[in-house]
Formats: structure tokens, C-alpha cells, sequence
């Protein structure tokens, strides 16, 4: 064996290269203090190998980004623990760069000669940072989206060179496949290749100079191998160990039942959309303490923040090497670099502070819209996991195609300014599906159609009330009249079992209408003969079809017709147009027709789609995952 | 071109003249070999700067440029901002996408003499591209982001942002006897004073 290696030996000189690289002289022996750079090395080759991982499964394209990262984290095995790791790997370095350049100021290891490898490690400092800002995009989700659009125009503040270079990065003017494509090349290809050459040069000058050891020395002279890099072994372990406690953060709050990939590892928030605002879009947490400075100094031009005082401290960085000649300017080095790091701990914890307070109004927005975009993101995924997937045009079209998430915007974009949409008796105060309008003007739609909103109806006490015809001119109208004079009075006169059997014909006229919204929540098999008894006290006893058609019986002109009454044809025409012979021909109050030209799409203030995803939504009908389908699931 | 030359400075067996227009012949080949990938990839590289405009949604012929946001009759005539989502045709690069939502504009709708009167405005914060809200509770825009404060009629109030809302062309067209807005959204560069239309 000795004889092939001696071979080997003679033919490459491998002898000499791994003795040099292992024993490295190191005066005063190995410490913990010259751990920094390794572990960056160590940063690096995690984010190298585990970047080439998730390359294999990305795909970097307006309708398949967001598509492959939800891939890779709900659906391939371990996804989400290969993304976390490279995410928070990522968050250690920036932190493990400003260890090393702490270290390395204290010690004045930028001193003649260590000057051109100290800007060296600044250089690397500033690929380190543009890989984390390429790579926050690359999931295409809202929160990297807009925060990287931030970005993007703070680059083309830039004088001169800024505006093109933007155009350059971002593929054109705006946002689009050639964004992800130019962003992923940055990501994976230009700047790892940079950062490797760099490297390369930062270690090469390292090894030509020494180390620059500590004095005084406490022990004997050592080499790397085995003393230093024992050390350098625990602390990449220790900082392993650190990404795999952010990794599994949430693991001991894990909902069983839930997947892992919706509960660990890195974010995926809902995907980009240009056409839906993000309230809470910030940078990512260590460019914080920069979005900070952009809002302290929002008295000066964005230049200033955005460009001119970020530049001006990498400026005083690299010119540490002059300062430090003087025994005071290593002092004001150090100092210099304390306060910075002190400085922008500060302005991180006030911008997360400023948001997270729970207190101000703009704190509870962010707050709100977090809530919101997580929800979002949380739908999303849902609907990619169904059994449909998602479709060729990606998973924006499933966000709007949903009736659950576009219902309540198309609602309060639509109907709310008369109409609200809470629950009476209560409920859950943090619904997506609560919409309260301060003074309603019209009827509350909660659960239209059902039985417990026909109830209300019927109800000599809720029919005046703003829930139902409270605030519109049917206050005073025969609908009104009719439950006075009927069932007020009856309520009133009839005593014993009359009355029990006069409540119990109400339930069954109710129950019966009910039935004709052929609502899935409402559908109880065993009701059947109180529907008909129902039909029948529609038609004769109560006779509402003196004024209502109710299939064969009655006539339309006076009100709305009962036939059908909520379901989804029912819906979809009422508010097409409710001066429609089928409806208030005559007695319309203020409502307004959506889609009164059926041949004309654009003339319409709603279209069919949007129409169609309201009537679903109202009606409670939109995709549900089996295991917690609602009564309401299709 | 031989060792006879007098001024030769290195005892190098090197033929001097010869050297000379070796290195120099080897730094120009080498230079070239060197710059050609690059001067192969720089058109795709550089494209981004060449294609100033992509073509125009082609709704109508004399709507070019235009979208249509919402009937008239949508627009309650309260002088309120109200949000409405911009469709258009689309091309990005390879695909091209019909109806597609590409932002959000504000409306505000004041008549005037019983003649209609609607202003829009982007919802993209001229600071630095967030999306504006409208506060109903304070009666103005404010930007989440670097919280920039803009009056109604787009005026800056308070923040980072060197200009008010971006105002944008409005045209009322009759349609089968509905009126319609129609909007020219565009985009504008963030961060500056002067309104500089991208694209």
C-alpha cells in the first residue's frame, strides 16, 4: 500500500499539499477565537451542497417558482428540512460574518500586509449579503415579491449606473420569468462563482500571511491539524446544531395530523401577486436595521437612506486599514465597529418592535396583514394539495378561482358598502368571513337562504331589525305588514298547544324554503315530510303566494319569487338583476344591477366569473380538504 | 530577430524583437479568446436595455394603452377612493396572457355639475414601489411600507416620498349606452421627485 502511495506521491506531490494545508503554524496554540472564518467556509459548503439540491427541484418561472418551492416543501420527502437548513444557514452567516469581522478588528488583523485580504473579506461580505438578497425572491411568494421590488428600486437610486442596472437585474421594466431567471442566475451561478474565487484569494492571502495570533501566547506553539481544527470541527457543529433548533423551531407546538412542511422550516408565503397589496412586506430580518435607516431619514431624498448612508459605512469599512495605523485609530476601529453592530441591533429591534407592538394602528395593520397573507398562504397550499393540483397556469389561478378567499374581497369591494356580512349571535370576531359595515343599509347575508336566516325573516322582532329590513325602505313594505298582522298576532293570541303547533308550522314553512337553496349544509334527509308540509302551508295557510310564486302556484310582479329562492341560479340572477320580472320589478330599493347585459361581458360591473365565485361564496360552497370538509365542502 | 541585437537589458537567450511581438501577438489572441464568450453573451445579457417597451395590450384600437376598470354606475360619486384591480393583456417575455390582474389603481368619482368626474391614481407608492391603502378613519393614503401620507387628490402629506400619487389618464367611454372607465396604467420610477413614466 505504502509503495502506491509513495507512487502517487512522486506523480502529484500530495505529500506536500495536505501537509500544508494541515499543519498549519499556529503561534501561542489553537483558540477559540480563530473559529469565525472556518465556519463561514463550513456556511458556505452547506449552502453550496444544499443550493444544488433544491436546484435539482426548482424551476425558476412566473407560473412554476412558488409551484416548485411548495413542491419541494409539502411534497417531497424531507423538502422542508433541506429549505429550512440552506434558510437559516443563510441567516448564521450573516451573523458568523459579523463575528469574524468583529474579530478581526479587535485583533487589527488589517494591518500591512493583511490590508488587500481584509477588503478581500469585505468583498466577500457584500456577495454573502447579494445572495441573500437574491435568494429571498426565489420562492416568488408575496412577502419576497414586494420586498424585493423595495430592493429593486433602491438599486436605481443608484446615480447614473443605477437605472440600467435595474433593467439589467430585473430583466426589463417589469417583474416577470426574466426577474426569476436573471435572480437565479445571480443566486446560483455568478455570485456562489465569485464568492469561490474570492474565497479562494481570501484563504490563499491567509495562509501567505499567517495567522495573525493573539498575544499574548498562552500555550506552546501547535499546527491546525489536529488542535485548531478540533476546534473549528465543534464550533460547525455548534452552528448546525444552532440551524436545526430554528429548523424544528415549532416542532414541539406541532399540530399532529398537520404536515410537517406546513409547520417547519423556512416560510412559504402565498404566491406573488402584483395585484394584491402586502401590507407587511419587510425585508428580510437582517436587512431590517436598513428599512429602519430608509424610515429615520425619510426627511432627505431615498437616495440618502437608501444608497448614500449604507455606502458611506462600507466606505468607512474599507478604510480601516488606513485608520488603523495609528494606535488611536485601531482604538476608533473597534469602537467604530462596536457602535455599528450596537447600532443596527437597535434599529432592528425598533423596526420589529414598531411592528410588532400590538398597540398602534400601523403596528396592528402589519399584524393584520400578516394574519392575512399567512391565511393566504395556508389556502394556497390547500388548494395545490387537492386532488386537482395545480394548473398548468400556476397557483395565483387557484387563488382566483377560490370562492373562500375571493368571496369576502369581491364582497367588500361589492356589496359592503350597504350590505354586512356577520354572524348575529357572536361568533368568531377574527373570521375572514366577517365583514361589519358601520351603518348597513341593507340586510345582513350571513347565511342567506338558510334556515336560520329565513327564521329571522319570520320573526315579527328580527324583520325590523338592521339585520333584515331595518335600514331600507321594505321597513314600512307588506312583507313587514303580512308577519304583524299574521304571526305577530297570532304569537300573541294563541295560547298552549295551539301555539306550540302555530311555532311548529312556522319551522315547517321555514324549513321548507330552506330547502329551495338546496344548500349542502342544510340538507337533512329526515326533514322530508316537514318540507312538504311546509310546500303546503306556503300555498294555503300562510298563502305568501298572494304576493310570491312558489313553483306552479302565484304569480311574479309583486315579490321575489320563492321558487328556488337562494339557490345558486336564484342568487346569480337576483343580483345580475334585481329589477328583474323574477324579483323587485317595481319595489327595487337602491340595489344595483351587477351583470344586467348578458351578451356583453364588459359592460358588467361584476363578470360571470366573479358573480359566479360570490353566489359560491355566500352560499358556503368552495373546496374543503377531507379531513376538515364543513358541511359546506362541494 | 537574433541574439545579435545590442540593447539587450536581461542576459535572457530570449531573442528580444521576437519577444516583443510575441507577447504582444499572445496578449492580443489570448484577449480575444478570453473576451469571447463575453462579447457572445452580452446581447442577451444587454437585452433588457434594448427592449424599452413591450408591446401594448391590444384591447381596442382607440383604447390602446387603456383599460377598462368598471362601469360608471360602479362609482358612487362620493369623492371616496375606492380600489379596483387592472386587468390587461399581457406579455411577459415567452407568455403572453389574456385578462391578467397586473395592479391596483384608485378611483374617485366627483361630479361636477352633474357631469362625472373621476381622477385615478396608482396604488404603487411613488417612494419605493409598496402598495398604497386608503385609511377611511384619518381620509387619506398611507403607504405600509415607510409610511408616506398622501391626501385624497394625491397630494403628499407626510414620509419618505419625494412627490404625491401618480395620477393617471382617465377616459369615460360610452359602451352600448354604459359608461365605462377606462384607465392608462402605467408604471412610474420610484424614489425621484419628477414623475418619469418606466417602459
Amino acid at each position: 500500500m505504502s509503495r502506491f502511495f509513495d507512487w502517487l506521491d512522486h506523480r502529484t506531490g500530495y505529500r506536500t499539499l495536505v501537509h500544508d494545508a494541515l499543519y498549519e503554524h499556529i503561534p501561542g496554540g489553537a483558540r477559540w477565537r480563530y473559529v469565525w472564518g472556518s465556519t463561514l467556509t463550513f456556511c458556505f459548503f452547506v449552502q453550496v451542497v444544499t443550493g444544488l439540491v433544491l436546484w435539482m427541484a426548482y424551476s425558476p418561472s412566473r407560473q412554476t417558482a412558488w409551484e416548485s418551492v411548495y413542491y419541494i416543501q409539502h411534497i417531497m420527502t424531507a423538502g422542508w428540512l433541506l429549505r429550512g437548513v440552506h434558510h437559516f444557514t443563510a441567516h448564521a452567516m450573516v451573523v458568523l460574518l459579523a463575528l469574524h469581522f468583529l474579530q478581526v478588528v479587535i485583533d487589527g488583523a488589517y494591518r500591512a500586509p493583511r490590508e488587500i485580504n481584509f477588503w478581500i473579506g469585505l468583498v466577500l461580505m457584500q456577495i454573502v449579503l447579494a445572495l441573500a438578497l437574491t435568494g429571498y425572491l426565489l420562492p416568488w411568494d408575496q412577502k419576497g415579491y414586494w420586498a424585493t421590488k423595495v430592493a429593486t428600486s433602491m438599486m436605481a437610486l443608484v446615480p447614473i449606473v443605477g437605472e440600467p442596472l435595474q433593467r439589467l437585474v430585473v430583466g426589463g421594466n417589469e417583474y416577470g420569468h426574466h426577474t426569476l431567471t436573471r435572480f437565479f442566475a445571480l443566486h446560483a451561478g455568478v455570485l456562489p462563482g465569485l464568492l469561490l474565487v474570492f474565497l479562494a484569494m481570501h484563504l490563499a492571502l491567509f495562509r501567505r500571511h499567517g495567522l495573525q495570533a493573539r498575544q499574548p501566547y498562552r500555550r506552546p506553539d501547535t499546527t491546525f491539524w489536529p488542535d485548531q481544527l478540533l476546534r473549528d470541527a465543534v464550533a460547525c457543529v455548534a452552528v448546525m446544531i444552532v440551524v436545526l433548533v430554528l429548523v424544528l423551531w415549532n416542532y414541539p407546538s406541532a399540530e399532529p395530523g398537520v404536515p410537517l412542511g406546513s409547520q417547519l422550516g423556512a416560510e412559504l408565503g402565498a404566491p406573488a401577486n402584483p395585484a394584491e397589496s402586502y401590507a407587511a412586506a419587510r425585508p428580510e430580518l437582517y436587512f431590517l436595521f436598513l428599512f429602519q435607516i430608509l424610515k429615520l431619514l425619510s426627511a432627505f431624498p431615498p437616495v440618502i437612506g437608501a444608497v448614500a448612508v449604507p455606502g458611506l459605512i462600507l466606505l468607512s469599512l474599507f478604510l480601516m486599514p488606513f485608520i488603523g495605523r495609528w494606535n488611536f485609530g485601531r482604538r476608533f476601529n473597534v469602537v467604530w465597529t462596536i457602535a455599528l453592530l450596537v447600532g443596527a441591533c437597535v434599529l432592528t429591534v425598533l423596526a420589529w418592535r414598531h411592528d410588532h407592538n400590538g398597540t398602534s394602528t400601523e403596528s396592528q395593520r402589519y399584524l393584520a396583514a400578516v394574519t392575512a397573507a399567512h391565511n393566504e398562504a395556508e389556502r394556497t397550499v390547500e388548494l395545490a394539495s387537492a386532488p386537482s393540483g395545480i394548473p398548468p397556469a400556476g397557483a395565483l389561478a387557484l387563488l382566483h378561482t377560490d370562492p373562500k378567499t375571493r368571496g369576502p374581497k369581491l364582497f367588500r369591494q361589492h356589496c359592503a358598502a350597504c350590505h354586512s356580512h356577520v354572524d348575529p349571535a357572536g361568533g368568531d370576531a377574527n373570521s375572514p368571513d366577517r365583514i361589519a359595515v358601520e351603518k348597513p343599509t341593507a340586510s345582513n347575508l350571513w347565511k342567506f337562504g338558510s334556515r336560520e336566516w329565513i327564521a329571522g325573516m319570520l320573526d315579527p322582532e328580527k324583520i325590523v331589525d338592521p339585520h333584515y329590513f331595518g335600514n331600507t325602505a321594505f321597513k314600512e313594505g307588506e312583507m313587514v305588514t303580512w308577519v304583524n298582522d299574521n304571526i305577530a298576532t297570532q304569537l300573541a293570541d294563541l295560547e298552549g298547544d295551539e301555539l306550540a303547533e302555530f311555532r311548529r308550522k312556522i319551522e315547517d314553512v321555514t324549513i321548507a324554503l330552506a330547502s329551495e337553496a338546496g344548500l349542502v349544509r342544510e340538507m337533512i334527509a329526515d326533514l322530508d315530510a316537514r318540507v312538504t308540509a311546509g310546500r303546503e302551508a306556503i300555498v294555503n295557510e300562510f298563502a305568501c303566494i298572494d304576493c310570491h310564486k312558489f313553483h306552479d302556484n302565484g304569480d311574479l310582479g309583486l315579490a321575489p319569487d320563492l321558487t328556488g329562492y337562494a339557490s345558486r341560479d336564484w342568487l346569480y340572477a337576483f343580483i345580475s338583476n334585481p329589477e328583474h320580472e323574477r324579483f323587485y320589478p317595481e319595489t327595487n330599493d337602491r340595489m344595483p344591477a351587477f351583470v344586467p347585459n348578458s351578451d356583453d361581458p364588459a359592460a358588467n360591473r361584476l363578470t360571470a366569473e366573479e358573480l359566479t365565485l360570490l353566489v359560491s361564496w355566500l352560499r358556503g360552497e368552495w373546496y374543503e380538504p377531507a379531513a376538515t370538509a364543513n358541511a359546506g365542502a362541494e | 530577430m537574433n541574439s545579435l541585437s545590442a540593447d539587450t537589458s536581461s542576459p535572457s537567450t530570449q531573442p528580444p524583437r521576437r519577444s516583443f511581438f510575441a507577447r504582444i501577438a499572445a496578449t492580443i489572441a489570448g484577449g480575444i479568446a478570453l473576451v469571447f464568450p463575453f462579447a457572445a453573451g452580452s446581447g442577451v445579457l444587454f437585452d433588457p436595455l434594448r427592449r424599452r417597451k413591450q408591446e401594448a395590450a391590444g384591447d381596442e384600437k382607440q383604447m390602446a394603452g387603456y383599460s377598462r376598470i368598471c362601469a360608471l354606475d360602479a362609482l358612487p360619486a362620493d369623492g371616496m377612493p375606492r380600489q379596483f384591480v387592472v386587468t390587461a393583456d399581457t406579455a411577459d417575455a415567452w407568455t403572453r396572457t389574456r385578462g391578467q390582474h397586473v395592479g391596483m389603481v384608485f378611483l374617485l368619482r366627483k361630479d361636477e355639475g352633474g357631469n362625472p368626474k373621476v381622477s385615478a391614481f396608482t396604488a404603487t407608492c411613488p417612494h419605493l414601489g409598496c402598495a398604497v391603502e386608503f385609511d377611511a378613519a384619518v381620509d387619506q393614503f398611507e403607504c405600509p411600507c415607510h409610511v408616506s401620507g398622501f391626501a385624497k387628490d394625491g397630494r403628499k402629506l407626510f414620509g419618505p416620498s419625494l412627490r404625491g400619487l401618480d395620477a393617471l389618464d382617465v377616459k369615460l367611454a360610452d359602451k352600448g349606452g354604459t359608461q365605462e372607465v377606462w384607465v392608462a396604467f402605467r408604471h412610474f420610477r420610484a424614489g425621484v421627485a419628477e414623475r418619469i413614466p418606466v417602459g
